[in-house]
């Protein structure tokens, strides 16, 4: 293609198509991107790409290390582990393991444990595994009941990329609409809805919780509780984001463009829409990439109160909540390692944001 | 009339006839600056006539502070066990054995039906103010307070077996007599745990400060004074000056309070610190004429989650402490010991980790299939203990039955591994055996209607969920569904009083002494305690349990022995007792006599190691807290 | 101005009654209330009560009238007396329990917040003006690990490291030593290397999202063509930055800030709570969960008046930072 018809092609693309092309330059939201989409596919295919399933307890290899896949032996080798040891310290009782000399072959496409595909039917297939008797490869380490980490990672993504997240988006939409209307017309539905909005906050939040947790019956799923309990978060957590919203709208109604494209008989949805809430994009994905978090941790901090995710369900917050006590700390960093996937997939979330505002800033070069 | 001997006495009169040429107290350098500085009598005149020896297992050194941990003004039982007195309390010797020892009193004695016991104080037994301990005291306990309907508007059920109270005769100033209507052999064995009940059991048995509290007590003092008392403590009705947290007679919040016990309160809670220093009237001393107790000061610093506590002992700032130990985090507590500079050591919990079905649920099929003997035994037997064990307590717990403690009076092999075996197979059919055939495609069980057998389960602690989900992973081979939920501790009390549980994850306790209080195992505030109601109210409220059920069995053994006239028939009826209820299988015992651990300074002597841990026993009151000193 | 705060004022009087008797209800929302706690707690030490002393007892402490009678008698006692009852668990007076415990949380939140606001602000503004600049990356990063960390688990690692690796004594505000010495230089300086701890917990959460909030106010701030013009007048880079878009940054900041007004007074409850701190959170945590509901009530009482109080500063901070924002 020569320069001329680039940008030719460049003045009668479209709005959309402009986009893409300034998103593709920011090459953190790309591969931020590929990371997010990856994260939900591993989500999806977890029961294929997690070698074990992530409630199968093992008592005789409860907190081992996270195993290292050596593929150099003198020279390039199929990937291998070496086999552990274990032995219990009898004067403190700790378990501890040892590498041996032998090693054990990763092996691909292996056969374990059955699991659904999306209810068609069943299949025993994973993606990699070792066959060995007494001896599991755990690439990120087993926790107290022996239960392998880097699947129950990669079956918790399953319930906090999901949702985990539709609190977040219901508590932006009710936070941008009503923050909007709000500032947007001020007066008495300002007044109202800050009277409102007043109230939410001075509810207090832990006996609410404490009775929701009694009141619900306790035999339902504690998924379905979950999510119930996110949306609920929700319809407090919204007042914050509408109170920003509404202090930008109340400063920016007065603006020239504002009364332009009031003049010129836009619709005040569009004026919303359109003009006033762009004004503010970064503000929006900033507040919406903490949120996200905030939502995710906001499950560890619930089961203080009995409440949020429990066991046996596996979501990062659960298993976050594994590793909230010294002994974990201390004994069993690995465990940590949810902390880990959080920060990296928020940081994803974030470079995205950031990608997707710089591509859709009509100013931007 | 039969009088028991008194090994304390007689371990007195060998050291007496040591002493003889000398015979000198020695008292705390704390205590002699003050009486040399004229503000306390001197140790002869403080100490009763004949002290009470208490056998240090090593003579030690006065002086230092014993730092320890609480959780806030609702834990006074752990400072509580540490210094309360009774009458007679347990004594455990190194074997584990447990006898009743005497406490401030010189002798007791139980004539022949059991109907009468006699107890004769200290001579020269004083209050921590330094006013002489009488029957005067005695009988302002009984007159002014057991039997004031102001202050106890009910009698318990314990200190008036058949309906009514006992009655006191004071002999004379130091003896006095505890009358009952009917034969009470386990009258001593409640004083040593209950001490004489309500208002609280962290009060001595029989005697209350008539000369403090008579201001406090409508008998002796003007209604506008009680309001003034009341104002002064800021409550609001003088009877909460009263009362198991009681303003001003509750030995936890008054400082004021003259106690009899080795140490009294210095700065009561709400603080981060809440301290206590020693008694400079305490009436024992050890084998060598010191007076007791060793350490001067005990320290209790607020915490309110474990993990804080965790650090707290990692650090070091712990001299010695069981309670709130947490047995599972054992691997942490001895990798950091050194670090630390403490040991640990392991007592034995008497008390089995539980799972409690709820005999009384008001779901009409659960109450049917819990009703069910064999399936009682499927679900004990579909559990794999050694792993529950293993994952749950770090293996330092037994597989085990429901039943008495080794160590205990009533403990009995058989009865320890009744069911306790892990046998699925035999499980499934006994399922089979009860009819449940039918199963759903995901392989379990499915009730009459159609539905799946499904059984939720309540724990109150969050490291529990991970031993719940052995169980529920054990249970799904037998096809049933059990569905593991942490509460929060409030709910979970509160389900099993409302009566609204299927099942609950409960440590079932009070297994040593079974004497002491069988009321666990008679249904109340566990498996069945609609029925205990009914039991309890002789029919006038509660569930009536079907006329062939074994529950039935369990109350009439009590009942013949709790009015058993020799202690032999009693105990022969207790066993039968527990007897019925092992093997009714009511409660499914999991994991057993788990090591209980307690944290010692290395420089903490005379602690005992491998002991019985059991609120019947006072917990670690059992490590005798007099006779533990501190190495400068 | 001043007839819309006296308007604010007298809206803010039947917001608060509504507020309290709401709230009122749901303390007594979870099940059982003080009465069964207290038993259960009495069962756990080995003592039993009977079912009448049990009735007797709730009787006592006024739980059996309705719950519009209670709450009559609990408000009117404040409003006439200012006597917030007394609290159950602790058979004390609610107000001693609180204020004893106030000055240090204060105490500990303000410095924790002028902390957080001192670091946020500027790293902020300067990440916004140096966007996908290096020093940006690497704020970015430390501000979502301080997010995507727990402020629970941050504590506890923060503590470990401190015991384990740098040989401190860490948890609660002093060492035990000092806990009932009077207070002197060492004791200040032991004090000193407690709170540290907490300060860099409830800093770097803080911190981490306010840097974010502020450098995204920025981004949406500096590419207004306002901006140009100021750089086109010849102003220097600091003038612009500091003068114009900093000052619109801080809309939406000054929209919340009063919100933190309440936090000031509970603390941040579960970073107190395993930090083992005597601020008034965890006292809070404790009513609620015994359903010590004087004390609770009290509490929520304070709170939500400095809810509505923060509302109305950060309102009068609005129109005062921005004069184009008109209210009312």
């Amino acid at each position: 293609m020569t320069d001329t018809s680039r940008a030719e092609s460049h003045f009668t693309a479209s709005a959309r198509t402009l986009m893409w092309r300034r998103f593709r330059k920011h090459r953190l939201a790309v591969v931020s991107l590929v990371f997010l989409v990856a994260c939900y596919l591993a989500a999806l295919f977890a029961p294929f790409l997690a070698p074990y399933p992530p409630d199968k307890i093992e008592k005789l290899q409860t907190f081992v290390p996270p195993q290292m896949v050596h593929i150099w032996d003198g020279g390039p080798a199929w990937p291998f582990v070496y086999e552990l040891k274990r032995t219990r310290n009898a004067e403190t009782a700790r378990v501890t393991y040892e590498q041996t000399d032998k090693k054990i072959p990763v092996q691909f496409f292996v056969r374990g444990a059955e699991w659904s595909v999306f209810g068609l039917g069943t299949s025993d297939l994973h993606l990699f595994g070792i066959e060995a008797k007494k001896q599991k490869l755990n690439l990120l380490g087993t926790d107290s009941l022996g239960q392998d980490v880097f699947s129950r990672l990669l079956y918790g993504a399953r319930v906090t990329l999901s949702a985990g997240l539709v609190g977040v988006a219901f508590a932006f939409v009710l936070g941008l609409t009503m923050g909007a209307i709000s500032g947007y017309y001020g007066g008495r539905v300002d007044t109202a809805i800050q009277r409102l909005m007043e109230f939410i906050r001075s509810v207090p939040t832990i006996p609410l919780w404490m009775g929701l947790a009694a009141a619900l019956p306790i035999e339902w799923d504690p998924l379905f509780v979950y999510v119930l309990i996110t949306l609920i978060l929700a319809l407090i957590s919204w007042t914050s984001l509408a109170r920003v919203v509404r202090g930008r709208f109340l400063s920016l109604k007065s603006e020239d463009y504002v009364l332009a494209a009031r003049l010129s008989g836009a619709s005040q949805t569009r004026i919303i829409t359109r003009h006033m809430l762009p004004a503010m994009t970064s503000y929006i994905i900033a507040a919406m990439t903490l949120a996200v978090p905030e939502m995710i941790l906001g499950e560890t901090a619930l089961s203080f109160l009995g409440l949020g995710l429990r066991p046996p369900v596996v979501s990062w917050g659960v298993l976050l909540q594994d590793a909230q006590n010294l002994r974990s700390v201390a004994l069993a960093p690995w465990l940590l390692t949810p902390g880990l996937a959080v920060v990296l997939v928020v940081l994803a979330f974030n470079f995205l944001g950031d990608g997707l505002r710089d591509a859709a800033d009509p100013y931007g070069q | 009339m039969k009088i028991f001997a008194l090994r304390a006495l007689a371990g007195l009169a060998a050291s007496t006839a040591l002493f003889s040429a000398a015979w000198a107290y020695q008292e705390s350098p704390m205590l002699a600056e003050m009486v040399k500085a004229g503000t306390l009598p001197p140790v002869e005149e403080r100490l009763p006539a004949k002290p009470s020896v208490i056998e240090a297992a090593e003579v030690g050194q006065y002086g230092g502070t014993w730092n320890r941990a609480y959780k806030g003004p609702g834990d006074r039982w752990g400072p509580t066990k540490l210094l309360e007195e009774r009458v007679v309390k347990w004594r455990s010797d190194k074997d584990g054995n447990l006898t009743l020892v005497p406490g401030y009193i010189e002798s007791y004695a139980v004539n022949e039906s059991s109907t009468e016991f006699t107890f004769t104080l200290l001579e020269g037994l004083k209050w921590s103010d330094g006013v002489p301990v009488t029957t005067d005291d005695v009988a302002f306990w009984y007159n002014d307070v057991f039997l004031n309907t102001d202050i106890i508007p009910t009698i318990d059920p314990t200190f008036a077996p058949g309906g009514k109270p006992m009655e006191l005769e004071v002999v004379d100033a130091r003896t006095f007599k505890i009358k009952f209507a009917q034969p009470y052999v386990y009258f001593l064995t409640i004083l040593a745990k209950d001490s004489t009940g309500e208002p609280s059991l962290d009060r001595p048995s029989f005697l209350f400060p008539k000369h403090y509290l008579s201001q406090f007590n409508n008998h002796y003092a003007k209604p506008e004074e009680l309001e003034a008392a009341a104002k002064k403590y800021g409550v609001e009705k003088w009877q909460d000056l009263w009362g198991s947290k009681g303003a001003a007679t509750a030995w936890w919040s008054n400082p004021d309070l003259p106690v009899i016990t080795a140490w009294k309160i210095e700065t009561p809670a709400p603080g981060d610190v809440v301290t206590m220093v020693r008694n400079p009237y305490y009436w024992a001393v050890d084998q060598a004429g010191n007076q007791l107790p060793y350490i001067d000061r005990i320290e209790h610093r607020l915490f309110d989650q474990q993990d804080a506590f965790n650090l707290m002992i990692a650090q070091g700032q712990i001299d010695f402490q069981m309670r709130y130990a947490n047995t599972n985090d054992f691997p942490f507590y001895m990798e950091n010991a050194e670090k630390g500079g403490y040991h640990v050591i392991k007592w034995r919990d008497a008390q089995a980790w539980s799972l409690l079905p709820n005999l009384n649920s008001q779901d009409e099929f659960l109450n049917g299939f819990f009703g069910n003997a064999d399936v009682r035994q499927a679900l004990s037997l579909a559990v794999d203990r050694d792993t529950v064990n293993e994952l749950g307590f770090a293996g330092l717990g037994e597989a085990r039955s429901a039943s008495p403690v080794t160590g205990s009076p009533y403990y009995n092999a058989d009865l320890e591994t009744h069911w306790a075996a892990y046998d699925p197979d035999a499980a499934n059919a006994l399922l089979d055996g009860a009819g449940f055939t039918e199963k759903d495609a995901d392989g379990f069980r499915l009730r009459p209607d159609g539905k799946r057998i499904t059984i939720t389960v309540e724990g109150a602690e969050d490291n529990q969920a991970g031993i719940l989900q052995v169980v529920a992973d054990n249970y799904k081979d037998i096809g049933i569904e059990l569905l593991p939920r942490i509460i929060d501790r409030t709910a979970w009390d509160d389900n099993r009083n409302n009566n609204t549980f299927d099942m609950q994850y409960y440590p079932f306790d009070r297994l040593s002494v079974v004497a002491a209080d069988p009321r666990n195992m008679m249904g109340s505030d566990s498996y069945a305690n609609q029925n205990f109601i009914w039991y309890s109210t002789k029919g006038a409220s509660g569930v009536e349990p079907a006329p062939d059920a074994p529950i039935r069995q369990i109350w009439a053994a009590w009942d013949k022995a709790s009015t058993a006239p020799t202690r032999e028939a009693a105990d022969a009826a207790l066993n039968e007792m527990i007897a019925a209820f092992v093997n009714a299988g009511y409660v499914i015992g999991l994991v057993g006599e788990t090591a209980v651990v307690g944290i010692v300074d290395n420089d903490v002597k005379n602690v005992p190691d491998g002991l019985i841990n059991d609120d019947i026993t006072r917990g670690e009151g059992l490590a005798v807290t007099q006779q533990i000193w501190i190495k400068e | 101005m001043l007839r819309i705060i006296l308007t604010r004022c007298l809206w803010a009087i039947p917001t608060l009654i509504v507020v309290s008797f709401i709230s009122f209800v749901i303390i007594q929302l979870p099940p059982g209330d003080y009465v069964t706690a207290y038993v259960a707690e009495l069962r756990r030490g080995g003592e039993y009560l009977t079912d009448t002393q049990v009735e007797l007892m709730r009787q006592d402490f006024g739980l059996r009238d309705p719950i519009l009678w209670q709450y009559a008698r609990w408000i009117t006692k404040i409003l006439l007396h200012g006597d917030f009852g007394q609290s159950f668990h602790y058979n004390a007076p609610v107000s001693s329990l609180i204020w004893d415990r106030l000055g240090l949380t204060l105490l500990l939140s303000t410095i924790s917040l002028v902390f957080t606001w001192g670091i946020a602000i500027p790293i902020g503004v300067y990440s916004a003006t140096r966007q996908y600049s290096v020093v940006d990356y690497v704020v970015t990063i430390f501000g979502f690990v301080g997010k995507g960390i727990p402020e629970f688990l941050l504590a506890l690692i923060l503590m470990w490291v401190g015991f384990s690796w740098l040989n401190m004594d860490v948890g609660g505000l002093m060492s035990p030593e000092f806990d009932t010495a009077p207070w002197s230089i060492a004791k200040a300086l032991n004090v000193l290397e407690h709170v540290w701890i907490p300060i860099v917990v409830l800093a770097t959460s803080g911190a981490a999202g306010l840097i974010r909030v502020m450098r995204a106010n920025m981004l949406d701030e500096l590419g207004k063509p306002y901006v140009e013009t100021a750089y086109a007048q010849g102003f220097s880079e600091r003038q612009v930055v500091w003068n114009y878009p900093v000052r619109v940054a801080l809309n939406p900041f000054i929209s919340t800030v009063g919100w933190a007004l309440p936090a000031l007074f509970s603390g941040d409850v579960i970073t107190a709570v395993v930090l083992n701190l005597p601020t008034t959170g965890p006292l809070l945590l404790q009513a609620l969960k015994m359903q010590d509901m004087y004390l609770a009530g009290g509490f929520i009482l304070i709170l939500s008046t400095f809810t509505v109080v923060g509302t109305l500063l950060s309102d009068i901070l609005l129109a005062w930072s921005d004069p184009r924002v008109r209210l009312g």
